[in-house]
């Protein structure tokens, strides 16, 4: 058997080196821009068109109709979701951008849907198109 | 000692998807090996039919989540083909980029598995240290670390600017430097090579009658690309050596992968050197005429085919994938016969298999318990016929 | 036998260097092992139970205890059990020879030959798990178990005799007191202690079944090899049979081919010996760990070629040389 220099050289700096594992729940990693996280709605951006729900691939986003405002919603069901952005991209008005979020596991299913409240819906002028 | 029918999975620590291969062992030796396919069938060319070309996209990304950029690049080209969709150049470079980061950090899981199969913990751990950095880069440039969702039909999603072009620079030097020094520990390291030398012979002539693809068939000798042979992209643009070695062994189909590491990342610095300025992608386009079209591309682990058959519409009539883990798996059969049992792993490996994008097709092997009596080639010619598309 | 001494021989069979000694010992053996392969692999190993992880190995003990044992109904279950009380036992005699304070409890001329005798058999009880258990995996585990014994017992044997040829005893105090006066008594023999303790060390990892040797439970090629069907407290017993037998290997080749102690004549010098001792453990553990880091598994038609046409004869070849040179037949020594 031959002698292996390289690699027991490199076992043993290893030993003086800070190990490279993250403790991930005490250290939190490092995200990027961009990073694909919950998504958010600017609800006042919205216009209803409901581009966003037709192109999800994993049908992860309902309209909902709010009788109060007479408009129609996306109520994003996050536990369907498939954080690929396509709603995002397809939305005519830009209402849907993401967050650096990504811790979302719970107990709790209804936590995962993201719901406008009621009273952050407002009508919408009639006539204005951004 | 009489002859053991000794069970390989569906789970087994040698395999990482559940799949289940029957050896009938006489001591150490393997007389016979059965694949039997199909555990993780889902369904998936089905569910294409029932979804919009733009939501495809997300699906064929779900085939095999280690190769995603293989198959959106493969999906995405067959749409363009059959609605006349031009590219712009930049999100050419940008795929290639994407696409190359995907081999880098598949060819590594593969060999840091590998060594993992053979014992070798430590040469594991420390390629999947060097595959985060490649991780972190994916997810620098796509937004995520795995599922990149990054192509799109028409161009790509999202842009990279001189911050990110240099990010990944550095980090891809580092990475080189410390590929040379493994790629010295595969090729010298006694204890891996002795495994692995000589182990698992398929002769060229066998891997082109068997249709093996990708990194085993260039492991035979045989130099076979898609990326030179019938470029996609701007691969024809790019400057870059098809390796080949020619031992035919399992050795020389993971030193195919070593030296395709160091290949892939020349092609990314090459790519990032001459990025066009301009648009990254054309105006979505949900609706194609009527239209076949074939697209193919080299996936991590060989040739990726896709043949879509559209009738006008939002929706494809059909459309056919044949990945290249469903190619190989035939000629790993013939490589097990005569080796041992500790030559299993290492064999297996060799073909980088994927079962969960294998077992997309619908040739589910129904034999009964006791048809496993079959002579091997009785089971080939089986399962070729299965294959025809 | 006074009460007073009766007293003090119940303590040292219980606490030191008795059961309780040993069991921690054994665990803090575990504990340096995964810490120090994870260090190797740039990892963290483990470190959340107690501080940097100390207590982990006895958490998983202790765990281990009140799993679900799953007996399987075709395999020879009391035999299976018998074995596994056998084998950690098995350790502990032979761990009791080991003179931790540089004198041990029961030591007699020919200690050395017990030693080696125990070790010999426990491999012989791996495999009976293997047999007993009726698996496809644990029988192929077996027969891997038992076509390496005698290809690494033998030269184990040959290379152990080498400081006792050195020292002329056969005790393992003694060879320790006695192996530096020896040595530098005379020199010639210093190479061939300096080549024997480097195969020593790699006939151990052999015999520990440890990379590139661990070809009877290679995991990924079939499961865990002789104790596949081993689970619930009978696994905690295999662990800690385990533990015992790296403890042993590192101790006895330790105290054996490192020397450097002496007979204490006060407390304080016991306890400057029990160092030196626990020292040339670490370390000796800490080479077989580094071999284990930088190898991939060998098949075992490669392993046992090569044991028997050059590891065998070399050490053959090293214990002839040492008598020679001891007993004076070279005309120039
Ligand atoms: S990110 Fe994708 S899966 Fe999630 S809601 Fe948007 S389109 Fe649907
Ligand atoms: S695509 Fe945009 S504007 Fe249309 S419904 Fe969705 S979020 Fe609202």
């Amino acid at each position: 058997m031959g002698l292996k220099p390289k690699i027991v050289e490199k076992v043993l700096s290893n030993l003086l080196k800070r190990p490279f594992t993250e403790q991930y729940p005490f250290e939190k990693p490092v995200i990027p821009d961009g990073f694909r996280g919950v998504m958010k709605l600017d609800v006042d951006k919205c216009i209803g068109c409901g581009l966003c729900s037709r192109d999800c691939p994993s049908g992860a986003i309902e309209m909902k109709k709010y009788e109060h405002a007479n408009r129609s919603v996306p109520v994003f069901h996050l536990y369907r979701c498939t954080f690929c952005y396509q709603c995002a991209d397809s939305c005519p008005v830009k209402a849907i951008s993401m967050t650096p979020v990504y811790e979302l596991s719970t107990p709790d299913p209804f936590k995962l849907i993201l719901e406008p409240k009621p009273e952050e819906v407002k009508p919408r002028p009639r006539g204005v198109r951004k | 000692m009489s002859i053991i029918e000794l069970i390989f999975g569906p789970q087994h620590p040698a395999l990482h998807e559940p799949e289940m291969f029957r050896f009938h062992v006489d001591g150490e030796k393997v007389i016979e090996a059965i694949p039997r396919i199909g555990y993780v069938h889902r369904g998936i060319e089905k569910l294409f039919e029932q979804k919009t070309h733009v939501q495809n996209i997300y699906l064929s990304e779900r085939i095999c989540g280690i190769c995603n950029v293989a198959h959106t690049l493969t999906y995405v080209n067959v749409i363009e083909r059959a609605g006349d969709i031009d590219v712009p150049p930049r999100a050419k470079y940008l795929r290639v980029i994407v696409a190359e980061l995907n081999r880098l950090h598949s060819h590594m899981l593969l060999l840091g598995a590998v060594a993992e199969l053979m014992g070798f913990t430590t040469l594991f751990m420390l390629i999947w240290r060097d595959r985060e950095k490649i991780m972190d880069l994916v997810e620098l440039i796509t937004g995520n670390r795995v599922i990149s969702a990054y192509n799109t039909i028409g161009g790509v999603r999202r842009d990279i600017d001189s911050d990110k072009a240099d990010k990944i620079r550095k980090v891809l030097l580092k990475v080189e430097e410390e590929w040379k020094e493994y790629k010295k520990t595969w090729m010298e390291d006694p204890t891996i090579t002795r495994r692995t030398m000589g182990v698992g012979i398929l002769k060229p002539r066998d891997a082109l009658k068997y249709c093996v693809v990708g990194p085993v068939l260039r492991g035979s000798g045989v130099k076979s690309d898609v990326r030179k042979d019938d470029p996609y992209e701007v691969y024809g643009d790019i400057p870059f050596n098809v390796v080949t070695y020619d031992t035919c062994d399992s050795w020389a189909r993971y030193m195919v992968r070593v030296d395709e590491i160091l290949e892939s990342i020349n092609i990314i610095l090459y790519a990032l050197d001459n990025l066009p300025q301009g648009e990254i992608r054309r105006p979505l386009v949900r609706r194609l005429p009527e239209a076949e079209a074939f697209a193919k591309t080299e996936a991590p682990r060989g040739e990726l085919v896709y043949h879509l058959y559209s009738k006008g519409g939002f929706k494809p009539y059909r459309l056919k994938v044949r990945t290249p883990t469903f190619a190989n798996i035939l000629g790993a059969t013939i490589m097990f016969k005569g080796e041992r049992i500790a030559d299993i792993p290492v064999i297996l490996g060799s073909i980088d298999p994927c079962f969960a994008c294998e077992d997309r097709h619908t040739i589910v092997d129904l034999r009964s318990g006791k048809s496993f009596m079959l002579s091997s080639r009785e089971i080939t010619r089986k399962f070729s016929r299965g294959s025809k598309p | 036998m006074t009460p007073l001494e009766l007293l003090i021989f119940i303590t040292q069979t219980l606490v030191f260097p008795g059961f309780a000694y040993l069991f921690l010992l054994a665990l803090f053996t575990e504990w340096y092992v995964r810490k120090l392969a994870a260090r190797f692999e740039n990892r963290l190993g483990p470190t959340y139970t107690g501080p940097h992880g100390l207590l982990q190995p006895l958490a998983d003990f202790v765990k281990l205890l009140f799993k679900e044992e799953i007996e399987l109904k075709y395999a020879d279950n009391a035999l299976i059990n018998g074995t596994l009380i056998i084998l950690p036992a098995l350790f502990i005699a032979a761990l009791f020879v080991i003179p931790w304070l540089g004198f041990s409890l029961v030591s007699f001329e020919g200690d050395l030959i017990l030693v080696i005798l125990l070790t010999g058999i426990s491999s012989g009880l791996l495999y009976a798990i293997g047999w007993f258990s009726k698996n496809p995996y644990s029988v192929v585990g077996a027969v891997r178990a038992i076509s390496q014994y005698l290809a690494f017992d033998i030269p184990l044997f040959i290379l152990l005799l080498v400081p006792a040829v050195i020292t002329n005893s056969l005790s393992i105090s003694t060879i320790s007191h006695k192996l530096w006066p020896s040595l530098l008594a005379n020199p010639w023999l210093i190479p061939v202690w300096a080549l024997s303790l480097g195969l020593v060390i790699l006939v151990e990892q052999a015999e520990l079944e440890e990379n590139p040797f661990s070809i009877p439970h290679a995991e990924q090629e079939i499961v865990a090899g002789y104790f596949v069907e081993i689970s619930g407290r009978r696994l905690a017993f295999y662990d800690l049979a385990r533990d015992m037998q790296i403890l042993l290997a590192g101790s006895l080749i330790g105290v054996t081919f490192l020397g450097l102690t002496w007979n204490p004549r006060s407390p304080l010098e016991a306890a400057l010996n029990f160092i030196i001792v626990l020292a040339e453990t670490l370390l000796v553990i800490f080479e077989l760990v580094l071999i284990k880091c930088v190898t991939a598994r060998l098949r075992i038609d490669q392993v046992l070629e090569a044991f028997w046409t050059y590891v065998i004869p070399l050490s053959i070849f090293i214990l002839s040389i040492a008598i020679i040179v001891k007993g004076g037949l070279f005309p120039w020594v």
